[in-house]
């Protein structure tokens, strides 16, 4: 259920959040990337970012505290901001991201105010947008404040939060069943526990040159590092936190030298385990949704995938 | 505090690294309030001797002259830091060593000198070839940016770490378009980053300047290379142009590995 | 970041290696659990805390790293900034009535003194205290004043690697492996605690299964890379723990397979 936008509606539409805030939307150059965009006409309606939205919720660094005669003073960002033009896939990320920044034993503070002060609006994809997605294995669910399908020269805007309803009052209903894709590509087998052994593996990780691009331009990524920067002077500095990977060799060092994961093997199986397996035990989701990203932009095409579904004992 | 006693010395190169310190412009004079530049022979008129806190040293041994100044800079430092992609890797001067005759080339650069007694040719080698190194910061030239991350965790008292991740995980966060995807030759997953891929992100290829990862995984580059139609020959050739050894080496390795499998 | 700034009331060089820090703090830790400790400039790290008190914490300080380095030249009356206490700690209170048994290695003993202090406190509650402590040579142990008091109140057993110097506390030398190994202990109603370097526990365990005790009497404090503390970073995570936030302390049979991840 939601409301109907007739095509020339959602300029006019778009135009109406400049003035709640920054707008970002995808922008084709050489690639798809997000971006602040002025005009409606640079919006880019086809594909999907390299990069995924987790962006503008974990920046790849930024600073969380000044360092300052030797104390902290934290940081905040509190910009209003719209993210006009994701996929499912992505603002099915931020779900992830939510269970373990909004949880409410620790949360982070920094994440839940831009959280709180950004408003989703989706696209939704007509057909799969490379032969690598397969997000329809991964039960993606309505996580966005508002998701707009394209269908027949009308926009059909389904409404996923009351932040989102708000802003679309005043047009019309309508009440039609919108398809959703169908991914060639299929994920089979969900449960891998019984497959730890290194030979399930060995294959794939000789082919891992550790790039990390799997990691870095996976939409629910976040493993990060905090390192303190001071400048030359040594009087001020800031703390910061920086996207970090599992597959970099001394994600895993401790402070006596050893290396718990030594091998691309055991980072590269981690990696795979975390976001299928790990992560489901934990918060009942798993912690992929089935971009495809991960196979789409590594060098060598590893396609965990494949390998997920041919795994036999 | 007392200042760290710091010092710049230099051996065969093109004087490249040493200059990226003193091209730090307006951060220049705030280093020289913490440190104090007791060597520096292409700044300085009066250079001190040893000891040094922290020694930079620029350049490769090519000759016995370098390895007996080396090895006299050495025993006068507590930390020796191979500055520059010829001293940690052997840089351009290395390429010699893909010569199995190395007078071939002497002969035809040095057409009138008496080599033994002018020149005193050694094997082209990385500085840790002949003395321990404490740091390594490759690049040629070395990034401003990692010298003075160097010397400040130094004085902070901070063990310093040295990026050690592919020039990819740079140009992936800058959102450039992949060139190797794009069927370019870039040598990016093999290089040590720390140059906010620099060449990538004007469409460049990466060249490899910084030398390998220390964990390359050579084999699959080459072959990605191959794949995007590169030559094998130019491939090594890219390799061998900033370290010659130790892509030598890693490629052994990658071999072994193989035939266990 | 939640860093709060404390005072600290004294501090004390345990071991050549080791600094003792007792800090003005309402943080009430389980014991096992632990604190983040922060050095402006130059970084965090996670430090296991060593009593149970109300109104003070104590701190013993392995010297390994930066941060570490940097806490060992703090002083008395200076601030220190620190989160927690995270993580899960020995479930102590489901141990009431039992025997109980530690076995500590180096500065695996730290977080056991938090584990004697709240015994102490509560030792109408518990049964049998037994202890097994082993450390490198008789300068290296720690809480050497406690020690003396522990050898008298408990059945207390240690031993030192190697004994190159004098042993005042007269304990053999070997590994605490082997005193663990001749000693006879009870093995109804009994829980029993390690904490120390992998390769002793995993040996540990060893004996004790020998010994007839199940996997799920035995409590371990694993060691990880912790950056954030609060499970979110990653570093930590091995087989799907979090060992931040889901130990450091784990029952053995939940983490018996994951040693080596």
């Amino acid at each position: 259920m939601g409301k109907i936008l007739d095509k020339k509606d959602l300029k006019c539409f778009f135009e109406k959040l400049q003035k709640i805030g920054e707008v970002v939307a995808p922008v084709k150059n050489e690639n798809i990337s997000f971006k602040p965009v002025k005009k409606f006409s640079e919006v880019c309606f086809e594909g999907r970012s390299m990069f995924p939205i987790k962006k503008y919720f974990l920046p790849t660094k930024e600073a969380i505290a000044e360092i300052k005669n030797d104390a902290f003073v934290e940081k905040n960002d509190f910009k209003k901001r719209i993210i006009f033009g994701a996929r499912l896939c992505d603002l099915n990320g931020l779900l992830v991201l939510d269970k373990l920044f909004l949880d409410p034993l620790y949360p982070d503070k920094i994440y839940a105010i831009r959280r709180e002060n950004t408003i989703l609006i989706g696209f939704a994809c007509k057909e799969p947008l490379s032969d690598f997605c397969f997000c329809e294995s991964m039960d993606l669910k309505d996580y966005y404040d508002l998701l707009i399908t394209e269908n027949n020269e009308k926009y059909y805007v389904s409404i996923g939060s009351k932040k989102g309803a708000n802003l679309v009052t005043e047009y019309k209903d309508y009440d039609i069943n919108l398809k959703k894709p169908v991914c060639k590509k299929k994920l089979k087998n969900k449960n891998i526990h019984d497959f730890f052994d290194e030979k399930f593996w060995e294959k794939d990780a000789l082919k891992c040159v550790s790039c990390q691009r799997c990691t870095l331009l996976c939409p629910t990524c976040l493993c990060f590092d905090v390192a303190d920067e001071m400048n030359i002077d040594l009087k001020l500095g800031t703390r910061n936190r920086s996207l970090d990977s599992c597959h970099s060799k001394d994600f895993t060092l401790v402070a006596g030298g050893h290396v718990f994961r030594d091998t691309k093997l055991k980072r590269y199986r981690h990696r795979v385990f975390h976001k299928i397996q790990y992560f489901k035990d934990k918060f009942e989701i798993p912690m992929c949704v089935g971009c495809g990203r991960c196979m789409e932009f590594c060098h060598s095409k590893i396609d965990f995938v494949d390998t997920i579904n041919n795994l036999k004992k | 505090m007392t200042k760290p006693k710091v010092a710049i010395h230099s051996i065969t190169g093109c004087a490249g690294c040493q200059l990226t310190i003193y091209f730090v412009k307006d951060l220049l004079l705030k280093l020289l309030e913490k440190i104090d530049l007791v060597a520096a022979p292409m700044l300085k008129e009066k250079n001190n001797a040893g000891p040094y806190d922290v020694c930079f040293m620029e350049g490769l041994v090519a000759s016995k002259d370098d390895l007996e100044h080396l090895k006299k800079i050495r025993e006068q430092s507590k930390i020796l830091v191979a500055l520059g992609t010829c001293a940690t890797h052997g840089n351009v001067p290395g390429i010699k060593n893909s010569y199995s005759d190395s007078t071939v080339v002497e002969s035809r650069v040095y057409k009138n000198l008496n080599l033994k007694e002018q020149i005193m040719p050694l094997k082209p080698a990385p500085i840790d070839a002949h003395v321990k190194v404490d740091y390594y910061i490759s690049g040629c030239p070395p990034e401003e940016k990692e010298i003075l991350k160097f010397i400040t965790d130094l004085l902070l008292g901070k063990k310093p770490v040295i990026y050690d991740e592919p020039v990819c995980v740079e140009c992936s966060l800058k959102e450039n378009d992949c060139l190797l995807e794009r069927g370019e030759e870039c040598l990016g997953p093999m290089i040590r980053g720390g140059c906010d891929a620099l060449c990538p992100s004007v469409n460049h290829g990466c060249t490899g300047c910084h030398g390998p990862l220390s964990d390359a995984n050579i084999l699959q580059g080459i072959k990605l290379l191959e794949q995007n139609g590169v030559d094998i020959k130019l491939i090594k050739k890219r390799f061998h142009k900033y370290s010659y050894d130790k892509f030598s080496e890693l490629e052994e390795q990658a071999k072994k590995i193989k035939r266990k499998d | 970041m939640n860093l709060k700034k404390y005072k600290i009331l004294s501090t004390s060089k345990e071991t050549a290696d080791d600094v003792f820090l007792r800090i003005e703090t309402d943080i009430n830790p389980q014991p096992g659990q632990f604190v983040q400790v922060s050095i402006p400039g130059i970084g965090e790290a996670p430090i296991s805390t060593a009593s149970c008190d109300e109104n003070f914490l104590d701190l013993n300080i392995r010297v390994v790293g930066n941060v570490t380095k940097a806490i060992g030249n703090l002083k008395k009356n200076d601030y220190i900034h620190l989160r927690g206490p995270y993580g899960r700690g020995y479930p102590l209170v489901d141990f009431k009535g039992k025997n109980i048994v530690l076995i500590g290695g180096g500065c695996g003993v730290a977080p056991l003194r938090g584990v004697i202090k709240y015994l102490e406190k509560h030792r109408k509650d518990y049964d049998e205290i037994t202890m097994f402590f082993g450390f490198r040579t008789p300068q290296d142990v720690l809480f050497k004043d406690e020690v003396a008091v522990w050898m008298k109140k408990y059945n207390f057993n240690m031993s030192v690697d190697k004994s190159p110097e004098d042993n005042p506390f007269f304990c053999p030398v070997g590994f605490v492996t082997q005193i663990l190994d001749q000693t006879k202990i009870e093995t109804k109603n009994t829980e029993v605690l390690l904490c120390g370097p992998p390769i002793m526990m995993d040996k540990c365990v060893e004996i004790l299964k020998k010994k007839k005790f199940k996997d799920s009497q035995l409590w371990v404090s694993l060691e990880r890379h912790m950056k954030c503390g609060v499970g979110k970073c990653g570093h930590c995570m091995a087989h799907g723990f979090y060992v931040c936030k889901d130990g450091p302390v784990f029952r053995y049979d939940e983490v018996k397979d994951i040693t080596d991840e």
